[in-house]
């Protein structure tokens, strides 16, 4: 055994500690105090991060030497692409985590996170095309990255009309889910072949792991906006969650107890 | 500040159209994503309290009789 | 085991050679309504041609994809299969082996007579035989997923379009690169190998995930 005891001890407690917190979030209940408490950070983050972003993205980062100005787009495509594959990417592990562990939480995150990712997604084509507008002289080019981020929107379309068209709620869960991770297998698939079939766009200028070619003054309002995206698709994904919790447990006692206060509070 | 005058800043050599068109449109596919929720939340409340009160009522009145 | 549900399955379609041959002949109307359409000569049908045969043969196979498991649901055979001791995926392995031959078959067998009509040369004409040999198993395969999903629904056909076309956009794009290598001359072995591996995959994946829906479906 190449563990000494000492360490295999300390890895069991680390597994049992996870797993604790595993089952303690996908409890619904324990779900929305948790995030009850978190979200207002989250939503506090995500507003000013993006804040931060926009001004800065418009007003203090310098022109592009090619581009110009209409570089400034940028700080609203490129944040929105990446989060539009992204968020397919989390709900398919959603949808994973549904099927393999049947944790309740994980078919409500697969549902919630739909809508969201596909209003993304379209952000990402429409940005996109307004930036084509100017760069290329047309609204809409066939090129490699609009038109995976195209087919990422009908995959999301698919799970979407999937869902509302079965009325059994535990069958839709699980048969979105099945299609979800269907889809995800084939999104590096479709994003090879669509680059493939066609290598007109420029290359993609920005990416986490490399050292970006743009000067920092460029990529560090970007990471601000990306990372602000990031927080606002977690904040209003957790905002759906809850209220989704909500209306699956409405007959539950916490519910009912939370209804009453909240109307009392009114009153 | 990369812009001297407002002007210039609305303008953007020309871009101005596109790049105000695309926050425009960032902030309006934000901002419906806060709201959405917020009204389902508000609904769902709504519907909720009508529905405790409506048992209420009915509790009362068994009561009563 | 896996070859008696094919040859049961096979016997049961020859039963409604209409269920079999609408889509061959629906194939057929598509690839002829496009040079009417746009234009009879040969040049524009040549240029054409690759995406309007593969177009046509995704839309006939997701024609045909709904009758898949229909019958065998509305008189419960379907049920019976699934509890019974049988392993599920060889049964719906089987399915989709038949539907292919039902469905894909044809297409390939007569795509050389449409590719000729749409004045394609010798070795583009090799080529759509070749992409369409390689590629008709994987939409079968793939659309097999979207007909378990929703074999219980009522309105199935338009959402097993727009839940699995999204998926056939690969080999589509494979496909027809293919013919249009072929066409020039080149050498399309890069896109055979390509196909190739995605039908390797997706009949790894496929046969699960239909037999997970199926059963989803069958629940409830």
């Amino acid at each position: 055994m190449p563990y000494s005891g000492k360490l295999r001890a300390l890895y069991y407690l680390g597994i049992h500690t996870v797993w604790k917190w595993f089952h303690l979030l996908g409890a619904p209940k324990s779900f929305f105090e948790i995030s009850g408490k978190l979200l207002p950070w989250f939503g506090v983050a995500a507003g000013l991060t993006i804040t931060v972003g926009i001004v800065w993205g418009l007003a203090f980062a310098p022109q592009d030497y090619q581009q110009g100005n209409a570089m400034r787009i940028m700080y609203m495509h490129v944040p929105s692409s990446i989060l539009a594959q992204s968020s397919y990417m989390l709900m398919a592990t959603a949808g994973a985590v549904f099927l393999i562990w049947r944790i309740k939480l994980a078919d409500i995150a697969l549902q919630c996170a739909a809508p969201i990712g596909a209003s993304i997604t379209v952000l990402a084509l429409a940005t996109g095309s307004v930036w084509g507008k100017p760069m290329w002289g047309t609204w809409w080019v066939w090129d490699a990255r609009l038109t995976s981020t195209l087919v990422l929107l009908f995959l999301f379309i698919g799970v979407m009309a999937l869902r509302s068209a079965m009325e059994n709620r535990e069958a839709s869960g699980r048969a979105t889910a099945v299609l979800a991770v269907v889809g995800v297998i084939n999104l590096p698939i479709i994003k090879f072949s669509v680059e493939w079939w066609n290598t007109l766009h420029q290359s993609s200028s920005f990416s986490l792991t490399e050292k970006p070619a743009m000067p920092a003054e460029m990529w560090v309002p970007l990471l601000v906006m990306v990372i602000g995206f990031y927080l606002f698709f977690f904040t209003v994904w957790m905002m759906r969650i809850r209220i989704e919790i909500l209306q699956r447990e409405n007959r539950t006692e916490w519910v009912r107890q939370l209804v009453s206060e909240k109307v009392s509070d009114a009153v | 500040m990369q812009f001297e005058t407002v002007a210039e800043f609305l303008d953007m050599d020309g871009y101005g159209i596109y790049v105000w068109s695309v926050y425009l449109i960032g902030i309006g596919v934000l901002l419906f994503n806060v709201i959405r929720p917020r009204l389902l939340q508000k609904r769902f409340f709504e519907q909720q309290s009508r529905a405790l009160r409506l048992e209420k009522q009915s509790a009362d009145s068994g009561d009563a009789s | 085991m896996l070859l008696m549900t094919i040859r049961r399955d096979l016997l049961l379609t020859f039963r409604h050679p209409a269920d079999v041959l609408n889509p061959v002949f629906f194939f057929i109307l598509v690839v002829a309504l496009f040079p009417i359409g746009i234009s009879p000569s040969a040049e524009v049908l040549q240029t054409i041609a690759p995406g309007v045969l593969w177009v046509a043969a995704l839309l006939a196979t997701l024609l045909s994809m709904e009758v898949m498991f229909r019958s065998d649901n509305d008189d419960g055979s379907l049920e019976q299969m699934a509890v019974s001791m049988q392993p599920f995926i060889l049964l719906i392995s089987g399915k989709i082996i038949t539907h292919w031959i039902m469905s894909g078959l044809p297409l390939v067998l007569l795509s050389p007579v449409l590719a000729v009509m749409l004045a394609l040369n010798e070795s583009a004409i090799q080529g759509v035989v070749i992409s369409l040999m390689l590629g008709t198993p994987t939409l079968s395969l793939l659309g097999a997923i979207g007909a378990g999903l929703t074999v219980g629904l009522k309105k199935g056909g338009v959402l097993i379009a727009l839940l699995i076309l999204p998926l056939y956009v690969p080999v589509l794009i494979l496909g027809t690169t293919l013919i249009q290598t072929a066409a020039l001359g080149g050498d399309y072995t890069a896109h055979m190998l390509w196909l190739g591996a995605i039908l390797a995959l997706s009949a790894g994946v496929a046969p699960i995930a239909t037999g997970a829906g199926v059963r989803i479906s069958l629940s409830h």
